[in-house]
């Protein structure tokens, strides 16, 4: 093996890393926690991207089915649970969105036929997917996932299945012509293709047998699965699971098509509302994204969660709670990190706790207080004039054996009621040092560090395993960039003739090379914030909330409030703010926040809601990620404030930085230059 | 109109391919926005009383960020328009998140109106309007000659140029055409100044599928850091191994439907395009993806810097502008042959 070959390269673990390298690399400890997606009835997988939705979703793909049984690696799923085919639609990739761009009934009302349409599209383009995983099931693997599930696709089985097919009503009349199997493929595939045609401008009209043999949502789907069972081809106990892809693409239609997203969400309830024994849906979407429209088309009833679908929720599961014990994330990651090594043929990988032998347990907050000073540890402090001689002396003492301690002395000094400590005679250990003062202690390390490191001008340290697990902050894409990052700011300290020499051993990676890694996996993480859909003003945002926040903690010298890395707003306020509530929902979607419910100290006890930069966001912006004490109190008008300079463009807001350098130069060309 | 065989594609400066095609007087599809050049070939055309029946396209933009800027800037280039003269058919308003259905609406009506001879000025245009103009005018018999030019700014605005994409889509009438389709084999993405959401396009393509970059060179700097920076960036999101990018030079329309031409055999491999690059080879794109049914796909940006660019570039007091020639006397210049 090439050591420079960095196994953390490929980040995603989804259809895009190759059916092989997925079974090699996939961790099924996460399956724990999403059983449901298994199981009969609609599923909706909620998440932030990177949070393993479609990891998880690829495992209904006929194609990682195969490449299991290809590599003789057992399906990570449980056999009762395993008893099932995929099929599904990504509504981009399709065309399906384009619905609405092209008026296909000049005398009927757009938002009454187009829904329909759409609906239409779905149930074709479906019905062709399950006939086309058959045949791969048929086809590949030596027909061992179809010997396994039982699926029998002989000829005669096939003619059965067509006939009954046919007769179904649900068709009104389009599949009457057809007699075989190949007919049925043929007629579905040209459907779709004239629909194509039509929406790419390529032909002027649908065709008439188009038009009059509209089908509904989810009925063809039901209807082909029940016919294949009928047939014999599908055993009774065999589920279908259709996955719906790129369903939040509906949301973020702009102009006149706005109002058909809506439509057509609907018209993806409904297909969800029928609940048929055979058939169920499977929809990955981020957070929010899917409350916000729960309406079944044509009526006047939402989908209700436990009744039409289950929620599986992979932020809050992989959240961590207060209690670290309860935290499932750890064990998913590790696991993700071995196999990664593994797959990578790196030697004596330990069976548990290989992210503690890599990266190891990082620096004690004292140490990285020693490391920010150097040699000029009275930087870690200031000295406030009216002090007495005799406390300014201990404390300039004390920095030189502890820095870290020495600050929080400064800070214990500055805070209300406790200023008379200045006068006393030190006791050792130093009040703030004792067991009685353990919590305010732990409190504000952080916060004195991040001060520290500002005072002394040096960049803050992220390293150790703890540390990436933190900032991972639940999300596993996260995790395995941060460790992209790490091992390629090591690989660049390796000189060629070592890497030639290396017997392949994991290795143990110096703190410094982490925290490097670290930030610039940081650095990563921030610039795709403007990579996403509407990213630009999420990023700007961003942008001045940290600034902001770091401002501020950063000039609190007597850390009275050490918590203030985070917001909390009224939720009723920001309710009759709905612009802002949205966005803040989008952040939170986008991985530019994260949020979590925030009991109030306040007397009138009315409900809030928190909100913290993305952990992996918090090196970018020297801002501690760990949350303690109460966020910052805020009024919806503040954040509004925020908002308005994020959305008033680049002029205002963290311009772009003219590269003067660069702009001196004179061109190559002559053309630039004149 | 007969596809056209020629492998000569003349394209050159605006003064030197409106001189090889004497006798024409132009009608003109433009784009009235707020720079500076999106008037150039408008006044060039009325200085030489070579216009004929014409329409100006202002794009409404979909977000009121900018709105004064935009306003502002706007007015400047209708005070120009004013001393310059209005076109025939005047002005007319799209959003800029218009249906397909009214952009092919408004580039037939033109098609209807127009002489016979036809400009259509790419320089301002979002792509989600040319690539469909182009389609829909190379459609119609009537207009014997189509030429697209692209005017040259002063300078290009050196920071943020476009915010708050949309997730990828394809342009308008440039989707997928045949089902089932293929699997894709090729992307090919022309290197441009910033990557919006170009990771989330290219994700299912990161296996399998050649992924070939053309980068824009000459002209040098400092387009040329900004490109390399995109190539470098998408680089990052790619597993190891990406082909070395192809270098075009960022005008030359022609020598980029060569490369398309060669790297997709003629169009058999299934092939995506994803514009990000300068107008010219964007245009290669649509003129290759129309004839090939390839489909391109795009990040739509909602909102535009009101500063995009600035001023109109000379070369010795004349317009900086290219043009290329696409159909002359009725015969497509451009064919997959």
């Amino acid at each position: 093996m090439d050591k420079r070959a960095n196994p953390f390269n490929e980040l995603y673990v989804s259809e895009t890393i190759g059916s092989s390298a997925f079974v090699e690399i996939f961790s099924p400890s996460i399956l724990r926690n999403a059983s449901a997606l298994f199981l009969p009835g609609n599923v909706v997988l909620k998440g932030m991207q990177g949070s393993g939705k479609s990891m998880l979703l690829s495992l209904l793909k006929p194609e990682v089915r195969l490449a299991y049984a290809e590599s003789s690696t057992p399906f990570p799923v449980a056999e009762k649970q395993a008893r099932f085919i995929g099929a599904g639609i990504n509504l981009t990739r399709s065309g399906a969105i384009d619905f609405g761009q092209r008026t296909i009934d000049p005398g009927k009302r757009e938002s009454e036929i187009l829904p329909v349409y759409f609906g239409d599209f779905l149930n074709y383009w479906i019905v062709f997917d399950i006939l086309s995983t058959l045949e791969l099931f048929r086809e590949r693997a030596d027909g061992l996932v179809a010997k396994e599930l039982q699926l029998s696709m002989d000829d005669e089985k096939l003619t059965t299945f067509v006939k009954g097919l046919r007769s179904s009503r649900c068709w009104f009349g389009y599949l009457n012509h057809i007699t075989t199997y190949a007919d049925l493929r043929q007629q579905i595939a040209d459907r779709i293709s004239q629909y194509l045609a039509f929406l790419n401008f390529n032909s002027d009209d649908l065709p008439d047998n188009i038009r009059t043999t509209k089908t509904t949502v989810g009925e063809p789907v039901a209807q082909t699965v029940g016919a294949l069972v009928a047939a014999g081809i599908l055993p009774r106990d065999v589920h279908l699971f259709v996955r719906i892809d790129q369903y939040e693409e509906l949301i973020r239609l702009e102009g006149k098509r706005k109002e058909y997203g809506s439509l057509f969400r609907e018209i993806v309830n409904k297909a969800l509302s029928l609940r048929d024994p055979n058939v169920s849906y499977r929809i990955g979407t981020r957070g929010y994204a899917w409350d916000e429209h729960p309406r079944v088309y044509g009526t006047v009833g939402n989908l209700e969660r436990d009744r039409n679908f289950k929620l599986v929720d992979l932020d809050e599961i992989l959240r961590r709670r207060e209690n670290r014990k309860t935290w499932v994330f750890p064990e998913f990651a590790e696991d993700v990190f071995r196999k990664r090594l593994l797959f990578a043929q790196y030697k004596d990988v330990p069976d548990s706790n290989a992210l503690g032998k890599v990266f190891g347990s990082g620096p004690s907050p004292e140490q990285r207080a020693v490391r920010y000073c150097g040699k000029a540890s009275s930087r870690a402090i200031k000295i406030d004039k009216n002090w007495p001689q005799q406390w300014r002396t201990y404390l300039l003492q004390l920095a030189e054996r502890d820095a870290l301690s020495a600050r929080l002395g400064e800070a214990w000094a500055r805070q209300k009621g406790k200023g008379k400590v200045v006068n006393e005679e030190p006791s050792d250990p130093p009040i703030w040092n004792q067991y009685k003062t353990r919590y305010w202690r732990k409190e504000r390390i952080q916060a004195a560090l991040m001060q520290i490191a500002g005072r002394c001008a040096q960049r803050m340290i992220w390293a150790g395993a703890e540390d990436i697990l933190e900032l991972s902050g639940g999300n596993i894409l996260v995790f395995v960039s941060l460790c992209q990052h790490i091992w390629s700011a090591w690989l660049r300290t390796i000189r060629s003739a070592d890497l030639a020499e290396s017997d392949n051993a994991i290795p143990k990676l110096d703190d410094m090379i982490q925290a490097v890694g670290i930030h610039e996996a940081s650095t990563h993480w921030y610039n795709k914030l403007a990579e996403e859909s509407g990213g630009t003003t999420r990023q700007r945002f961003v942008t001045l909330v940290a600034t902001d926040l770091e401002r501020k903690l950063y000039n609190d010298e007597a850390l009275s409030y050490p918590g203030a890395n985070g917001f909390s707003l009224e939720i009723a306020e920001i309710e009759a703010h709905s612009n802002l509530r949205d966005f803040l929902n989008e952040c939170v979607d986008y991985g530019a926040l994260v949020d979590a419910p925030h009991t109030t100290k306040e007397t009138n006890r009315r409900p809030r809601r928190k909100w913290y930069l993305n952990p992996v966001l918090s090196p970018y912006f020297r801002l501690p990620h760990v949350r303690t004490k109460e966020p910052a109190y805020l009024s919806v008008k503040d954040v509004l404030a925020w908002l308005d300079a994020s959305q008033s463009g680049v002029s205002r807001v963290a311009p772009q930085p003219l590269d003067v350098g660069r702009e001196k130069q004179s061109s190559l060309f002559q053309e630039e230059n004149s | 109109m007969r596809a056209g065989t020629a492998a000569v594609r003349p394209w050159g400066s605006i003064e030197w391919v409106i001189e090889k095609l004497p006798k024409r007087t132009w009608s003109l599809l433009g784009c009235l926005s707020p720079e500076e050049r999106s008037l150039g070939l408008w006044e060039y055309l009325r200085s030489s009383a070579k216009q004929d029946k014409s329409l100006l396209i202002k794009i409404k933009p979909s977000s009121a960020r900018y709105a004064l800027e935009f306003a502002d800037r706007l007015q400047l280039r209708l005070d120009k328009l004013r001393q310059i003269g209005q076109p025939s058919e005047g002005i007319t308003e799209l959003e800029l998140f218009a249906t397909d259905a009214e952009i092919v609406q408004i580039v037939d009506q033109f098609a209807s109106a127009c002489g016979p001879h036809v400009i259509l000025d790419l320089s301002c245009f979002p792509k989600r309007f040319f690539f469909p103009f182009v389609k829909r005018l190379l459609a119609k018999a009537r207009i014997e000659t189509l030429v697209g030019t692209y005017t040259i700014p002063e300078q290009y605005f050196a920071g943020v140029l476009a915010e708050d994409h949309l997730g990828f889509a394809h342009l308008p009438l440039f989707g997928p055409s045949q089902f089932p389709g293929s699997k894709v084999e090729m992307v090919i993405v022309t290197a441009g100044f910033m990557k919006l959401g170009l990771p989330e396009l290219l994700e299912p393509y990161k296996t399998g599928v050649a992924i070939r970059t053309i980068l824009p060179f000459p002209p040098g700097l400092p387009a040329y850091h900004r490109n390399w920076e995109f190539i470098r960036e998408m680089q990052q999101t790619l597993p190891p191994g990406l082909a070395p990018p192809i270098r075009v030079e960022a005008y030359d329309c022609a020598d980029a439907f060569h490369h398309f031409v060669q790297l997709t055999k003629k169009g058999t491999k299934n092939t995506i395009f994803a514009p990000f690059g300068p107008k010219p080879l964007s245009l290669a794109i649509c003129l290759f993806a129309s004839l090939a049914r390839h489909a391109v796909y795009y990040t739509q940006p909602t909102v535009y810097n009101p500063d995009y660019s600035s001023g109109i570039k000379r070369w010795k007091k004349e317009l900086a502008a290219y043009a290329y020639t696409l159909r002359i006397n009725g015969n497509n210049t451009y064919s997959i042959t």
